[in-house]
């Protein structure tokens, strides 16, 4: 049969289609998705890629098929998000600035409940407390004694803990199922300053970060709450680093680490959210 | 004979012809007895009166009315089967005719296109113009507009039973001209034709003089207006993010982003399931294996639900097939109430969020179940058994255009139809996305406003936080427990049952395939058993229990 003119519409749709699936690439490649989803998201990102490009190839074979009535008005459903991520924006970086869905209590488990984590059953049984397998390292356990991940910033002796930007969540929700396992330790910690919410007393706030569960709909702080005289002079949302002694509080009547405050100094901003699992 | 015209050639009426040197080919599609010949003979008598010289092609065996006018003008006669049998002579035989009637002379052609014939063909008969001489009608004529006339009274019929080659004309006509059919009726069809058609602008066939303003409007050029609105999207964009500052504009972006990006994947897997259960499951084993008996059927729609663990993005689709594949209503919306809150994954989020406390697990799916069967079964009654569908009773047609190929593949018509579908319900995400983006920037003071005391009242707002929000029922959980230090179990366990199986999301997603009145009353539904039972379940203390 003979070639007919170019469809319009078919074009249209491989164009918008490619570009999508090569948005979502890029996004899942370069790790910009991070700012949109959490990284569990990203297998599904790939298929998603997948499935748009056989798309594309099938609207191919309907390239030079014609066909009168064209539109065009689907394609914003592609061509809308691409133009989003590429047009300027920023990432959310503290609560006010995204107007988030923050109840007041998502910082660890103030509500009595262990914090959720995705490799560490939540256990009641007492366990000794874990000296490192090496200098610096501290080892998670899960519910039956095995080893279920590792970490850093960790000093038995000096009592100290140095909490890397990196296992900020991993670190509250290991705090928060044993706080008197640590209860006396100087712990350092880098987040934004969250204040003035109904579950915070006039004298606590709460070094932040952003947890993303599944996607930026559902950022929420988490953190550990900080017991200190001058919660006034600091500035909401700015960017600190905390030292403070450990000391097991109550909340609501179930036991809570608190952090007695010992420093307060300023610091860079961390970019990167908090992902659970 | 005549050597054949090279174009462009003068033309003395170009005033007249908007195409310009070519002269426009207008075409009334339409089924046998649908008012053709009627509507073609009055708009000749109008052309001539106006001092226009047309001539009529007529693939329409069947005498309809007589159309003196039409028939002054010794129109050419073709049979369906010479143009089935034969497209090339059939071709032919039209450039023939209207060289015999010398091209220089002729103002308009007005076709009389048969009912049974997909409009591929007219394009066939009636190919683009192009720059080389091709023998063909291209080379001085172009198809300008196709319309269709439907008779009011048959053609929801026609179109449930006649066939493919109507449903390709409503879908890839111009405009639609409607007979026999007035006020409540016609407006009842215009939303069916919209169906096949979106957007499309239906006319009362006694509307003669807009008829022929819609004749002689110049055809959209869509791809031009989609990149122009691209120009003015960004533009737009770029101008509030100045207005407003970066902050309140990019909270907004990035929420977008993530529930789109969150319900793209799923979105996709609904799509291909749903039209797997279109294309490779016929209707007759739906209705020879679905359970007779009712309970069967909710324990059917309550098990699909468990098995598919996909979130509310995917169950639309899903939906939608099934509704259509006539499965019964009242086990369909189980499967939609129960598919989100029920699936494995939801159950684990919901573990994970609250700290392994597998009573709250038990309590959301233990409540979801029961609300979904309550849901199911007020949606029982006969009534609603039909019409909800904008395609009302048009069961198998989906506007996609796979039924109007009879020629495709299975794979074909699948992929087509994931992707028609695909578009179709992923414009009601996006809007979606955007909304629920919107409300959760502007609206985060609602969450701070506080829970007030009692049940009923911080239910209701977690309730309507839930639908508000659209948050995908696989992480929803995270967000609930956020609010356990202000309100209730009681509201979080509403927020947890209803703000999977019904948010702004859902509700645009499923208007675009289901009447306005169906869809709020779903929602209603949803809402009020949902409140309901949650309600009683806490005030009856199953609150304690899950202390």
């Amino acid at each position: 049969m003979k070639r007919g003119a170019l469809n319009p519409q078919a074009a249209l749709e491989i164009i918008c289609l490619l570009s999508f699936s090569g948005a979502l690439i890029y996004l899942a490649l370069s790790g910009a998705y991070l700012s949109y989803v959490a990284p569990r998201v990203k297998p599904y990102l790939f298929f998603s890629a997948g499935a748009l490009l056989v798309c594309a190839v099938f609207s191919a074979t309907r390239l030079f098929r014609p066909q009168y009535r064209r539109r065009s008005a689907h394609c914003f459903l592609l061509a809308i998000p691409v133009l989003l991520v590429l047009l300027p924006h920023q990432q959310i970086s503290t609560v006010s600035s995204g107007g988030l869905l923050t109840g007041g209590s998502a910082f660890g488990g103030s509500d009595g409940q262990t914090p959720a984590i995705s490799s560490t059953l939540p256990s009641s049984s007492p366990e000794s407390p874990e000296t490192g397998a090496e200098d610096g390292v501290y080892t998670m356990e899960g519910a039956s004694g095995q080893v279920i991940g590792y970490l850093h910033g960790y000093d038995a002796e000096a009592k100290t803990i140095t909490i890397p930007d990196s296992e900020f969540y991993n670190w509250c929700s290991e705090l928060f199922m044993y706080p008197e396992r640590f209860e006396g330790f100087e712990i350092t910690m880098t987040g934004f300053v969250l204040k003035d919410i109904p579950s915070l007393n006039a004298d606590e706030f709460v070094p932040a970060r952003l947890m993303m569960s599944c996607c930026a709909a559902d950022l929420s702080p988490c953190g550990i709450v900080c017991k200190y005289d001058d919660v006034a002079g600091l500035a909401a949302d700015s960017w600190i680093t905390v030292s403070g002694t450990l000391q097991v509080g109550s909340f609501e009547g179930a036991p809570e680490p608190q952090l007695h405050v010992s420093s307060i100094e300023p610091a860079e901003e961390i970019t990167d959210y908090v992902y659970p699992y | 004979m005549k050597q054949p015209f090279s174009p462009p050639f003068a033309r003395r009426r170009e005033a007249v012809s908007p195409s310009g040197d070519y002269i426009p080919v207008f075409a009334i599609t339409g089924f046998l007895d649908a008012g053709k010949t009627t509507l073609l003979n009055s708009l000749i008598q109008s052309r001539l009166r106006e001092g226009i010289n047309p001539r009529c092609i007529l693939f329409e065996e069947g005498e309809e009315d007589p159309a003196p006018y039409v028939e002054e003008l010794k129109p050419l006669r073709l049979s369906i089967r010479e143009v089935q049998r034969n497209p090339a002579a059939a071709s032919k035989k039209i450039y023939q005719y209207l060289l015999e009637q010398d091209p220089e002379q002729i103002d308009e052609i007005w076709v009389e296109w048969n009912g049974m014939l997909p409009i591929r063909d007219l394009q066939a008969l009636f190919p683009a113009p192009s720059r080389q001489v091709t023998m063909t009608t291209g080379d001085f004529c172009r198809l300008q507009k196709i319309l269709h006339v439907g008779d009011g009274e048959a053609l929801e019929r026609l179109l449930g039973g006649a066939g493919a080659a109507l449903a390709d004309q409503v879908s890839g006509c111009d405009f639609i001209v409607l007979r026999n059919a007035r006020d409540r009726e016609f407006r009842r069809l215009r939303q069916l034709l919209h169906g096949l058609n979106p957007g499309v602008s239906v006319l009362r066939s006694d509307w003669l003089r807009d008829i022929e303003k819609a004749l002689q409007k110049p055809r959209p050029a869509p791809n031009t207006f989609f990149l122009l609105s691209l120009v003015y999207f960004c533009a737009a964009y770029l101008l509030l993010r100045l207005v407003l500052g970066g902050t309140r504009v990019d909270g907004v972006v990035n929420v977008f982003l993530g529930i789109l990006l969150q319900a793209v994947p799923f979105l996709l897997i609904g799509v291909l399931l749903s039209s797997a259960i279109q294309v490779f499951i016929s209707d007759r084993l739906i209705a020879e294996k679905f359970p007779k008996h009712p309970a069967g059927g909710f324990l059917f729609a309550l098990l699909a639900g468990f098995c598919l663990p996909v979130c509310d993005c995917t169950s639309i689709p899903v939906f939608r097939s099934i509704v259509r594949k006539g499965v019964p209503l009242s086990a369909a919306v189980t499967f939609l109430s129960a598919a989100p809150v029920i699936n494995p994954v939801v159950m684990l989020s919901t573990w994970y969020a609250f700290g392994g406390n597998w009573k709250i697990v038990a309590c959301r799916v233990g409540l979801g179940l029961f609300c979904a069967v309550l849901i199911g079964l007020s949606f029982s009654g006969a009534e609603y058994k039909s019409g909800i569908l904008t395609g009302g009773g048009l069961g198998a047609l989906c506007g996609c255009g796979c039924a109007s190929d009879p020629g495709a593949g299975k794979l074909e018509s699948f992929m087509l139809h994931a992707q028609s579908e695909f578009f179709s319900v992923g414009k009601y995400l996006l809007l979606g996305a955007f909304v629920s983006a919107l409300f959760q920037t502007m609206g985060a003071g609602l969450s701070r406003t506080g829970a007030g005391e009692g049940l009923l009242l911080p239910l209701l707002l977690m309730m309507a936080m839930a639908f508000l929000f659209s948050l995908c029922s696989s992480s929803d959980a995270v967000v609930a427990r956020s609010f356990a230090a202000q309100f209730p179990m009681g509201a979080l366990m509403g927020f947890l049952v209803f703000g999977p199986m019904m948010d702004v999301k859902n509700v645009l997603m499923l208007s675009g395939s289901f009447s306005k009145k169906f869809v709020f009353r779903l929602a209603f539904t949803m809402f009020a058993v949902c409140g309901a039972v949650v309600f009683a379940a806490f005030f009856l203390g199953l609150g304690e229990v899950l202390a």
